[in-house]
This record gives C-alpha cells, structure tokens and sequence, in this order.
C-alpha cells in the first residue's frame, strides 16, 4: 500500500505544525521520517492515521484520498511514542483489543491463537496476565508494537517505538523489528529522530524539518549527497566537518585565515562564500590525497578507532584515525592529514536561521 | 525537608482534630436522645430514650417524614443519574474539542453556579407553575440540574482532559468507533473520578433547600424543608430536629463508604494518569 | 441556604427577588392593578341575597398555614367547617422558618395558588402596599356575605385596627382597608420563676430600674441558691427584625418613646432622640448585667426555653413564649413560671406591643367568596372557642372567648396569666410606625442594638442608625 501526503498543512492555534508537507512512501517500504523533536513527525503520522483533520492538502492511501475516512477504516495500525496501552486492561485484552472490535473481530479462539503467536513472537509470551502498569518500558513497548502486529494492517505507523528504551535494548529491538516477517512485507511509515536508526532501517529516508520535507532519498542520497549543511550534519559521527571560507580565482578553497586551501571537486564561481564539508572517515592520516598541515588539538579514543582533531590556522578538522596509526600522537605533534577532494561536499554558506544548501547537480 | 512531627504527637494532633470535627455530630446524637424535658438542662446526663426517632419515623407530628426522606433519595438520585447521563459526554466533549463557542458554552454552564438560588427562585417559580412543574418529582430533579450538572461537567472534564486523547486514538485505531472509544477506553478510566463527582452532586442535590423550599410544597418536598418543620411553633423542638438531620445524613454517608475505595483516588485530582 | 438561623418569624424579606416582579408582569404573570380601591369593584359587591353557608358547596379553598398551635387546633377542626358549607379546604404547613418566604414569593409571582394565609399584622405593610391582599372591608360589611354571628364588635377593637391600613407610609393604622383578620395574638410582658423568686424574696419589678437590678440580683445571687447557671432576664437579642418587636418595643413604648415621628405625611427616625437613647443605654446595661451569656443569638427559641430549662429567672416577651413553657410536662419549669405585666413606664404607662397571627386573602384569589367563608368560619366564635378549649388556640382574639368560664378556668392555674392579659389588653396595640420598610429598619435596629451591647456609645450607633433610615423610609 501506498501513502502520499500533498502540500498538507496543519496549525494548532498560531502554531504551524505541518507547512505545506509532501511525501510519498511506495508500496511494501520501510520509510523513516527523521527530524527534531517539534518538526511535525507525529502530526504526519496522525494525519495519515486519520486522528488529526489537515487544514489543507490532501492525504492518499493507495491512490484514494482519505478526507472523511474515519481512523477505523483506513486499515492502519500504529504504534505510539506513548504505547498508548489501556491502563485498566492486562496485556492480553491489549492485545486482543483490535481483534474484538467490529472491523477485526475474529472468533475467540483464533483470537487468542493470534494474540499467543505475536507474544511468542515478541517474548512477551508470559506477561499477558500483567496489568501495563507492572511492565517495564522494554516491555510495553513490546505490547504496544504486538497490538500493532496481531491484527491485518495495510501499513505499520510507528512513533518513535524505540526511543524510550536504553541503548543496549533499542540496538537489539531494532534488529528484531526489521527481522519481524510482517513488518518487512508491509509499508512501514517509522518515525525517528535519531540518524543512526534511521540509518539502520530505513529503506528510504524522508528528513522533516519545521513542518516541511527537506529531503527524501535512500540512506546512500541522504550520506553523500545531502540536501544542506543540516542535513549532513545530522548524519553520522563524529559530525562532518565543515569549514568556513571562499572560492580563490584559481576555483580552489581557502580558509579565511588561508591556513587551509583546497582543491574543489567542481566549479564554483570565485568569490562565493562557501563550506566545505568532509566527514572524518574521509580524511586520513597515511592515505592518499590533497595533504594538509596542522597540529594535533586534541584525541578521543572511540572504541577501536580514534577521533583526532586537527589544529589548521584557526581551523578544526576532525578525523577517525585507527588505533596504530594514532598512537603516540600527542597535541601539538605536527600532522600532514590527507583529503581526496570527490570526499569534499561544497555547500552554500549558512545564513541566518537557513543552513546552506549544497552546490552540485541535484541527487 | 520537613521535619517530622514525633509520633505521639501527630496521634494527639489527630485525636484532638477527631473530637473537633466530629462534636457537633455527637452533640446531635446526644440531643437526639434526650427526652422533651431535659432538652435544655442537661448535658451529658440525662435518660436516654429512641422516642425522639420514634415521633420522627412514625410521622406522630403530622409529618411524614419518611416520604419526605423518599422524596428527598428520588429527587438526589434522580438529578445525579441525568447529570451523568447529561454531563458526562458534554464533559468528554468539551475537554475533547474546541469548537465555536465551546469555551462560552461551558462558561455559561458554570455561570449557573455564580448566580445565588435567590435571584432566579421567582421566575422559576412562576415557570414552574405554569408548566405544571411545581411540586412535582420531574421539576425537582430538572431544577437540581442547575445544581448538580455544572458540577459534572466542569470537574469531569479537567478527568478527562488529564486523560491521554492517544487512548482514544488507539482504540479508533484497533477498529473501534468512537462512541465505542468512550464507552469502552475513557470511560473506565475516569471511574474514580464518577465516583466522586458522584457524591459530590448526590451531596449537593440533598442538601439543597431552596429550590425545594420554593418549588416543592407538598408531594415532592425533602428533608431539607421538612427536617425544619419540627423545631415547632411553639417550644423549639430540637430533638426531633437532631433526630430528624442524623436520619437524613445517612444516604450521604452510606454512599460515601459504599465508593470509598474509588473517592481516595479520585478526589485527588488528576490522579489517573497511567 | 442559611438555614444556621433559627429566628422566630425570621423574615427574609426577599427584596432582591421582588425587585424581579416588574419582570415578571413583562411575562404576563404581573399583578393586577393594585387591588381595589375600597368597596369600589370589590368582589364582595357580587355576593347578595340571604346569608347562606353553604353557597360555595363543592368549591376547594387552598390555604398556606405557617407550623403553628393555632394551625394544629384549624386542622383538627376542619372537618367542621366542611361540614358546615360543603367547601373542601387543602392546605400546606410550612416551618415557621420558611413561610414568610414561601408566602412572599407566591404573592409577589402573582400566581394565586393560595386563596388564603396566615400572616403577621406587620406583613400588610410589606404585602399591603403591591396590592397582594384583599381588602375584606367589604366583605364584612356585606351583609349577604357575612354572617351576623360573626360578630364584628366582639374582637379586641385594637387587634382589628392593627389590619386596617390606609397603605400610607406613617398614616395611623385603624382607618382604610382591612388587610388582615386578627386569629391569635400575643401581649409582650414578664414571665418568671416562681422558685427563685420565694427563694430569693423578690417581688417582680414595677419600673425599668428596679427590672435591671432585679435581673442583676437574679444573676449574682441565683447560682448560689441551687438555680446552677440562672441568669436574671431572657430577651432576644439576634441581629433580626424579631429582636425589636417583643420586650424592648413594650418598654420603649411604655417610656413614651416612638421609633418615628410624622410630620406632613413625612417620617422621621426618633430612635436617637435623648431620651431614648438613654433608655436603649440602659436596656443594654441590663442584658449586660442580667442577661444571657449568648445574648446576640438569642431568639424566641433561646429566651423561651431557657425559662423553661430554668436558665432564666425571667422572660420579657410574649406570654405565649412563656405559656408553652408553663403547661404541664412541657419543661422542667412548668407549673413554676408566673406571670405580670412587667414594669411601668416614668408616667406609670403600661403601653404593651403585640403581636398578632392573621388570617389573609389573596387578591388574585378566584375563589374569593368561598376564602371568604373561610376567614369568617376560623376567625368566628365557635372555632376560636374549640381551638382555645381544646387546643392551645391563645390569646383569644375575640372577647367572648377570653371571657368564657371554661376558658378561664382553663387558664386559672397559671398565676397571674389572666390578670395580666387583662391588665394590658387595652393598652397593648402596634407601637411601631406603619411603613413598608419596616423589616429593614427593625433589622438595622438590632444590629445598632447589638453593637451598643458591645460598647459603642449609643449616641454615635443610633445616630448612625437614623441617619441611614432617613434615606430608607422617605
């Protein structure tokens, strides 16, 4: 099944929650909305749902427009941030509260066979007598994603299932959610602001940012060809490094400082004010490239690898070094990192309140 | 931090507030005992007798008390269950959705309770002739909404605007209507808070005199204006009085315990979140 | 609402719910024009030919009765009047608590539910006024309407002056309509315990000082003679109109004092004249030396019961109060309460205020001929005879009935209750000034009374007091 939202807008009082929001999610996708909190991800959600009205646009599912499809015939399930369980209900009548209602009613039999399945399913097999209130929040939120699971959906809305468990559970729960045989047969709409998730699962990304879509694409678009310097900035870590400078009359970049001056991996009118992103994978102490001179500022062991930050002019420059290649690297020993100018990223530079866009053709 | 009061002192606070609250009630259970001629020069001496409930009950005054009291139970329990039924949606409604004019709608409501019983009694009262209301059981517990209602709605609906919307959400999502949503989802949830909203109108229904003062003269009158008619013409009669008042405490009281399980929680407001 | 006060007649004046009643015409439920201008249109001049019982047969009067002796002895004795004119009366009782309220708004909604009710001879100057009662002038000089039995000059000519009115602010009372029927009535005078009285060697007070140290004596010396927490003289003193009109109205009259004075149909608040604001000084000096701990809460209920609880050495108000507590088994003092006419003014006056429980009709009534029958059967010579033998139907109003053998036997065991009323039946009449304001002024008038008790100076508190009412009853 297919969801497209059209230019939807939608406002609480002098709050604009959704500004003109477009985004299609194809058939049998695992899509993930990404964006801050306030961004207008669980309004999305709730107006594909049918729980919030748009004050303009339109929403389709499987090419129909839904104005005036009540919630309950929109055949979608979701998963909220809250888990929204039934307080005065055990997991089991969460669970089988879809299948005893009008539109999933299944005799009481198969419900229950149904409700034993997706508890075996999600390890949640023994807690069916507890109240919600008794559960930990790994484990409502294995009720709240089951009661999603046990009934037929033509798509999965999920917001921000995960984002309440510590780290270790939310590692392993997002490996069993992409293992779960019903959620990677049917569309998936998963809410997020975390980049790593969104990383992880999302067969297509759709960045959100104040009510709007700033970018769609696959993680690959999203990594090498971000929309803007928000965007690569909110992928990956450590965070992309982004400096400050201008386009010479020979096309190459130099800092203001000129400490830094680098070849472009295309043309850019002289004069333009510019930042020139490169993520710290990218750049290397021993490999080839474009050879910088700096000093060692500072380094941060991250795991089997190690940040080292770089001193150029007045400049910072980040990199992931290996451990051997690290050792014995003390500040102010001088280095000669190496850059390969098709790593570099060229972006327009950021204004006030908008972050420069990238300069090259369109992904 | 607070210091804590040792033990025995809190205890002897707690019985010295205990015997405060509760003297007035003994003192009219000690009138009502005492026979007519040591009303007045005794104390705590004195030979007890029931005769005082005995001339209440036994309506030996020329006062039917006890249809009074059924009027009285009639009338509360009528005003509350169409409160209920009358409030309880308005209330969902209103913490639910802002349409036009709802914040005015509920504000009139409440302005029901601003304005004194007296300034409305005499239109009502010629209403209520006129429409054949007065004295009836159907006027009482239409006019103990003015009471009653506001109260529902108004405190019912601060339960369910502390209620999530999201479980509501959810359940429209598992396949349910939304009538089915509030019966099934918030309804439940906000029992403890029925349970005291309850009590709170059966009290305030009960307890009220002056629209049955005005608008009741014989059929539907309550204890609250019959209870009265014993103090007499002549001598004051209080123990008929004190008798008269501890037997009409008792349906608020009963139905206080009866609910007391659900009145802790729900008297503390908000106290439903899950 | 507030039902925490117990006043005797306490008479929430609903004033602010009157000020509805234009209102109320606007939606077709106004009154009629005011009432008849006397004899004038009155619907007595429809009733002609021969006296007759029973011309109303099968009619139904409805009454508004107030919890009352009187009402239970009426009660009891209903199926007489049914018998006598085939006219079926229904009735409702209402504590004495709630009936002015009940009355006020059922007469100012212009409804007409009750034809007929009972009434205090100071509530035609409220309800007089709007044209809420009927003028039974009329009625009674209808010879086709009035029996001759009835027998108009057998009433105590002063109770039946005090329900004709002029409705005049300040105009004299006993010329204009007849507003409302004398049924049972009470003279204001001292009630005390015989007991304390032999035991102490005192004899009751002939004049105000000698009452206050008497009081005084009472109050000292009692406790120690076995009377456990006896004071000297029971008198209401709660912020309410009800607190003026017994005691303190009977002595301030007897002073030769008024509460206004009229000039050119113009009133003018005397309350604050020297003279009696000397004897208001000396009133509260008495209750502060004499009087009941409690005093500012006390109504007819305190003052009457602690006379019979034997609290009290003495009781100035009605004899009525008194004569409930003195009937045998009533209280502990029964059978050792006395009676006396109280203490004469400076010129020896034993001027007396009264009270008397009337019977009304409503205007807008539409069985008014039938209400009429009514009013004459309960204020006539049979009932009020039966309801005094029988009942505790006292004071008579008529004087046949005072006068009769069997009811003054009746009375003889109390000592002293029949010479008394006979003493002061003459001299008691309403010593108030006829106004429609006056349940606002005696009210302000408590309240100034109460805070003289507390220690203002009376000048500052009565001046204040007139001042205010100046404005009030113009």
């Amino acid at each position: 099944m297919s969801i497209a939202l059209r230019d939807v807008r939608k406002s609480y009082g002098r709050t604009t929650a959704l500004d003109g929001l477009d985004l299609d999610v194809r058939e049998g996708e695992f899509f993930c909305l990404l964006g801050p909190s306030g961004a207008g991800k669980t309004t999305t959600l709730k107006t594909v749902a049918g729980l919030e009205r748009p004050d303009a646009g339109t929403v389709e599912i499987d090419g129909r427009d839904m104005r005036d499809v009540e919630p309950y015939d929109r055949g979608v399930a979701m998963c909220f941030e809250s888990y929204a369980l039934y307080p005065h209900r055990s997991v089991y009548d969460n669970l089988v509260s879809p299948l005893r209602s009008p539109r999933h009613r299944l005799p009481a039999a198969e419900a229950r066979d149904r409700v034993g399945a997706v508890a075996e399913l999600l390890g949640i097999g023994g807690l069916l007598d507890r109240m919600p209130g008794q559960l930990s929040n790994g484990q409502r939120q294995r009720v709240a994603l089951g009661r999603v699971l046990v009934r037929p959906a033509r798509a999965f809305l999920l917001d921000e299932p995960l984002s309440h468990l510590d780290a270790k559970l939310r590692q392993q729960m997002r490996a069993e959610l992409k293992a779960i045989g019903a959620v990677r047969r049917t569309t998936t709409l998963y809410v997020t602001h975390d980049s790593v998730e969104a990383l992880a699962l999302g067969d297509r990304i759709g960045v959100i940012r104040a009510g709007r879509i700033v970018q769609t694409g696959t993680r690959e678009d999203i990594w090498y060809r971000p929309y803007d310097t928000e965007v690569a900035r909110a992928f990956g870590r450590p965070r992309i490094n982004l400096l400050p400078g201008a386009v010479t009359g020979s096309g190459t970049f130099r800092s203001p400082d000129g400490a830094l001056e680098l070849p472009l991996p295309l043309r850019v009118a002289a004069g333009t004010e510019v930042l020139v992103g490169v993520r710290p994978r990218d750049v290397s102490l021993t490999g080839e490239g474009h050879r910088l001179t700096g000093t060692v500022y500072v380094t941060e062991v991250l795991g089997r690898s190690v940040e080292v930050t770089v001193r150029i002019g007045a400049q910072h420059l980040s990199l992931v070094a290996s451990r051997a290649e690290a050792a014995g690297l003390r500040p102010d020993d001088p280095v000669r990192p190496a850059v390969r100018p098709e790593h570099l990223l060229v972006f327009e530079a950021d204004r006030a309140g908008v972050p420069g866009r990238r300069i090259g053709t369109s992904p | 931090m607070r210091k804590r009061l040792p033990g025995w002192l809190a205890d002897a606070a707690l019985i010295l507030y205990f015997v405060f609250s509760l003297f007035p009630v003994a003192w009219m259970a000690i009138l009502s005992l005492k026979p007519a001629n040591q009303l007045f020069s005794t104390y705590f001496s004195f030979t007890p007798t029931l005769d005082a409930y005995r001339t209440v009950l036994g309506g030996s005054e020329g006062i039917p008390f006890v249809r009074f009291f059924g009027n009285s139970l009639v009338v509360s329990v009528g005003a509350v269950a169409l409160s209920l039924v009358v409030g309880l949606p308005a209330a969902y409604a209103s913490a639910r959705w802002r349409f036009k004019g709802s914040e005015h709608l509920m504000f009139t409501l409440l302005s029901f309770r601003f304005a004194p019983e007296l300034t409305v009694i005499i239109p009502l009262f010629v209403l209520y002739q006129k429409l054949g209301l007065f004295d009836t059981y159907t006027g009482m517990v239409w006019v103990l909404q003015l009471v009653t209602l506001p109260l529902v709605v108004w405190i019912m609906r601060s339960y369910f605007a502390d209620l999530s919307p999201e479980l509501e959400q959810a359940a429209l999502l598992d396949g349910y209507s939304r009538t089915q949503a509030f019966f099934k989802v918030a309804l439940p949830l906000v029992k403890p808070g029925i349970a005291a909203v309850s009590l709170l109108a059966f009290i305030f229904a009960w307890n009220n005199f002056v629209f049955p003062l005005i608008l009741t003269s014989h059929e539907a009158q309550t204890v609250t204006v019959g209870a009265l008619s014993f103090l007499g013409g002549d001598r004051p009669k209080y123990h008929l009085t004190a008798a008269a008042a501890l037997v009409s405490v008792v349906p608020p009281l009963l139905l206080a315990l009866t609910i007391q399980r659900y009145l802790v929680r729900g008297l503390s407001f908000g106290a439903v979140k899950s | 609402m507030d039902r925490h006060v117990h006043d005797r007649r306490r008479f929430l004046a609903l004033t602010g719910a009157l000020s509805a009643a234009p209102l109320l015409s606007a939606c077709g439920a106004g009154f009629g024009g005011g009432g008849q201008s006397e004899g004038d249109g009155s619907a007595a001049d429809d009733v002609t030919g021969a006296f007759d019982w029973k011309r109303e047969k099968g009619t139904t009067v409805k009454a508004l009765l107030n919890k009352h002796p009187y009402t239970d002895a009426l009660i009891a004795d209903l199926t007489s009047f049914t018998d006598k004119t085939g006219i079926e009366v229904t009735y409702d009782v209402f504590p004495e608590d709630n009936y002015f309220d009940k009355l006020t708004v059922d007469l100012s909604s212009g409804r007409a539910s009750y034809d007929v009710f009972m009434l205090g001879a100071y509530m035609v100057w409220q309800y007089g006024p709007p044209g809420w009662l009927e003028d039974l002038g009329p009625w009674m000089r209808n010879a086709s309407a009035t029996a001759a039995e009835w027998d108009r000059a057998d009433f105590f000519p002063n109770l039946l002056q005090a329900g004709q009115w002029s409705l005049k602010a300040g105009a004299p009372l006993g010329r204009g309509g007849q507003y409302a029927l004398p049924w049972g009535w009470e003279t204001n005078v001292v009630a005390y315990n015989t007991e304390v009285f032999r035991k102490l060697g005192l004899k009751p007070a002939e004049s105000f000082e000698e009452l206050r140290e008497l009081a005084g004596v009472i109050k000292k010396r009692a406790p120690g003679a076995g009377f456990d927490g006896m004071y000297g003289i029971a008198v209401r003193g709660s912020r309410s109109w009800a607190t003026i009109h017994p005691g303190f109205m009977t002595m301030y009259a007897r002073n030769g004092l008024r509460d206004f004075t009229v000039e050119g149909g113009k009133l003018s608040p005397a309350m604050n004249s020297p003279r009696a604001v000397a004897f208001t000084e000396d009133w509260a000096a008495m209750v502060k030396e004499g009087g009941p701990p409690s005093w500012t809460s006390y109504t007819w209920y305190q003052c009457s019961s602690d006379l019979g609880a034997r609290k009290a050495g003495m009781l100035f108000d009605a004899d009525t109060a008194a004569y409930f507590q003195a009937v045998e088994g009533a209280s502990p003092a029964s059978g050792k309460i006395a009676f006396h006419p109280g203490p004469k003014g400076p010129d020896g006056s034993l001027a007396t205020n009264m009270w008397i429980w009337s019977l009304g009709m409503n205007a807008r009534s539409r069985r008014k001929s039938a209400g009429w029958l009514f009013l004459q059967w309960a204020t006539g010579k049979e009932h009020l005879r039966r309801a005094a033998l029988t009942h505790h139907h006292i004071d008579p109003v008529r004087k046949s009935v005072s006068q009769d053998p069997a009811y003054r036997n009746r009375m003889r065991h109390l000592p002293g209750f029949l010479e008394t009323f006979e003493t002061v039946v003459d001299r008691t009449r309403i010593q108030f000034t006829p106004q429609a304001q006056f349940f606002d002024a005696t009210t302000s008038w408590a309240a100034a009374l109460q805070e003289i008790y507390g220690g203002k100076s009376a000048r500052s508190v009565l001046d204040g007091l007139a001042g205010d009412l100046r404005e009030k009853v113009r």
